[in-house]
């Protein structure tokens, strides 16, 4: 693995209040959808065929503290979300059981927003690793599709075309080390097929399931025993057809009106005063 | 899709800052594996782990849903982060099936209700709970424990007085929501956020939208009662996430 830059841990007087304050972010009440000081989420994942484990390490810039974020993150290791708050961090990776204190192999910048979710990746041969720092949309997508984007990290495919057997393509000519955009993918079942067109024997199919209201990156990948494998990762679901608008749910009876009473009060009062008025009235009748 | 070239890390850092950072990475260790796993209380801590002997949290399983994080977490531990391993690539995308929920206890505030199953109302609406006293969740959506957003609503108030979520709005982050599932487990979400919406501008994104953990959307009414149409203006959501399963 080639040595890019050194020494991402930052350190300062050390504690677990501060790495807390970090991982925890700010929660807040208020009416914004996803308010700035929400978390952001940050994942990391190792697309290099050749680069054997790394331990992944996380610093915040601001003078942070280095933790060990993921040990042994191996090829088409993708790790869950972590939940920090909106920042700079620096991602560093080390062979396997480093040490610490020794050079990272590769380190690079994150910056992240509220309320957004990235993927922060080591892609490509291991002479010439590229970090990447992908922006996971994780939005609702369109009602009965899912959202799906490929992630060419095959090397045995110097370059890639990925479509669903009598659907959608969501992967043209690309090349390896690199990535797509989203593509809408109609909710169902899907044969995925990928090939490299420049050589016909490099291919494979899956079976891709893709629920209305998902997110997934699709991985196509160096398979062990050679020739090429794809799998999914689902990064984020959601309903398939959520409500619409809000929800009900009150009678009001323990709602204050403008002078404090509660609306039942309010409406017992005029009940009574209601049925008074008709008993008054009955009773008149009567008398007349 | 954004890519960003990677930055040069500064080398600004001294050697006795260097030390100091590798000396706390042991220590912090076991917060990293906390924080990966979405277990978000500072309570469920682990005591500290030496790095020498960190647990394995490489999980390699067939399918990258954090459904598995509660079953890993039904032998007692937490939810383990896991780097997902290489799967064959026989089925992708699906996640897998998660019991339907029977049972909402919320104890900060003394909820313990049973379920009734709410689909969508013609016009798209989520059909309201027809019992003041007993809370609904939105069965044709996310089941509590899956990946996503599931949904729990509950009347603030009958016509005479409280409902079931009528001391919804008194939920903090930190407090937990747990909901049985048909096979008896019980999963433990931790409240995240309260938030009052107002019905005209209901953040359907920020409600329903995908989200990358199992999470919970506890809902009421709140806010001004408007009389003429018997309804709340503002809708109150309480955001909840997966943090353990099992008791």
């Amino acid at each position: 693995m080639p040595i890019r830059s050194n020494r991402p841990t930052t350190a300062g007087a050390v504690g677990l209040i501060a790495m807390a304050s970090v991982a925890f972010g700010l929660i807040g009440t208020g009416p914004a959808a996803a308010a700035p000081s929400d978390p952001a989420l940050i994942r990391v994942a190792h697309f290099s065929p050749d680069t054997p484990g790394v331990d992944v390490y996380l610093t915040a810039f601001s003078g942070g503290t280095a933790s060990l974020w993921v040990p042994n993150a191996a090829y088409g290791g993708v790790s869950a979300y972590k939940q920090v708050a909106p920042g700079i961090y620096v991602v560093s990776m080390r062979p396997h059981g480093a040490a610490p204190s020794t050079p990272a192999a590769v380190s690079w910048n994150i910056q992240v927003a509220g309320g957004q979710a990235y993927t922060a990746a080591a892609i490509g041969s291991n002479s010439s690793l590229k970090t990447i720092v992908l922006h996971d949309d994780l939005t609702l997508p369109p009602n009965g599709t899912g959202r799906v984007r490929v992630v060419q990290a095959a090397s045995r495919a110097p370059t890639a075309n990925i479509a669903a057997v009598g659907g959608v393509t969501v992967a043209q000519a690309v090349p390896f080390a690199s990535t797509t955009g989203y593509t809408s993918v109609p909710a169902g079942s899907w044969t995925l097929r990928a090939t490299d067109p420049g050589s016909p024997a490099v291919s494979t199919t899956a079976q891709l399931s893709v629920a209305s209201g998902t997110v997934l990156s699709i991985l196509l990948l160096d398979a062990k025993g050679g020739g090429i494998t794809m799998r999914s990762v689902l990064d984020a679901a959601s309903a398939g057809t959520p409500p619409s608008g809000s929800v009900p749910g009150g009678g009001g009876g323990t709602a204050v009106g403008s002078n404090g009473a509660t609306v039942a009060a309010v409406d017992a009062a005029l009940a009574v005063l209601v049925l008074g008025s008709a008993t008054v009235l009955y009773r008149r009748r009567r008398l007349v | 899709m954004r890519h960003r070239t990677p930055v040069r890390q500064p080398s600004r850092l001294g050697t006795v800052q260097l030390l100091a950072a590798v000396g706390c990475v042991a220590a912090l260790t076991y917060v990293a594996v906390d924080r990966l796993a979405g277990a978000s209380t500072m309570a469920q801590r682990s005591p500290v782990t030496p790095l020498s002997t960190a647990p394995a949290n490489i999980v390699t399983r067939a399918a990258p849903e954090p459904v598995a994080s509660a079953a890993s977490a039904a032998t007692g531990g937490l939810p383990r982060s896991a780097i997902v391993g290489v799967m064959p690539s026989a089925n992708l995308g699906g996640q897998a099936a998660v019991s339907p929920p029977v049972r909402v206890r919320i104890p900060a505030i003394g909820v313990d209700s049973s379920l009734q199953s709410l689909g969508l109302l013609p016009d798209g609406t989520l059909q309201p709970p027809s019992q003041w006293q007993q809370a609904g969740w939105f069965a044709d959506g996310v089941r509590p424990g899956a990946l996503g957003p599931a949904v729990i609503a509950g009347h603030v108030d009958s016509v005479s007085g409280p409902a079931v979520f009528y001391r919804l709005r008194e939920l903090r982050p930190g407090d937990e929501v747990d909901v049985a599932q048909r096979t008896g487990r019980w999963l433990r979400f931790v409240v995240q956020t309260v938030r009052a919406y107002p019905k005209a501008q209901f953040p359907t994104e920020a409600v329903y939208g995908p989200t990358a953990s199992p999470e919970l959307r506890v809902i009421t009414c709140t806010g001004d009662f408007d009389r003429a149409k018997h309804s709340y203006v503002d809708n109150l959501v309480v955001s909840a996430r997966l943090a353990i399963a099992g008791r």
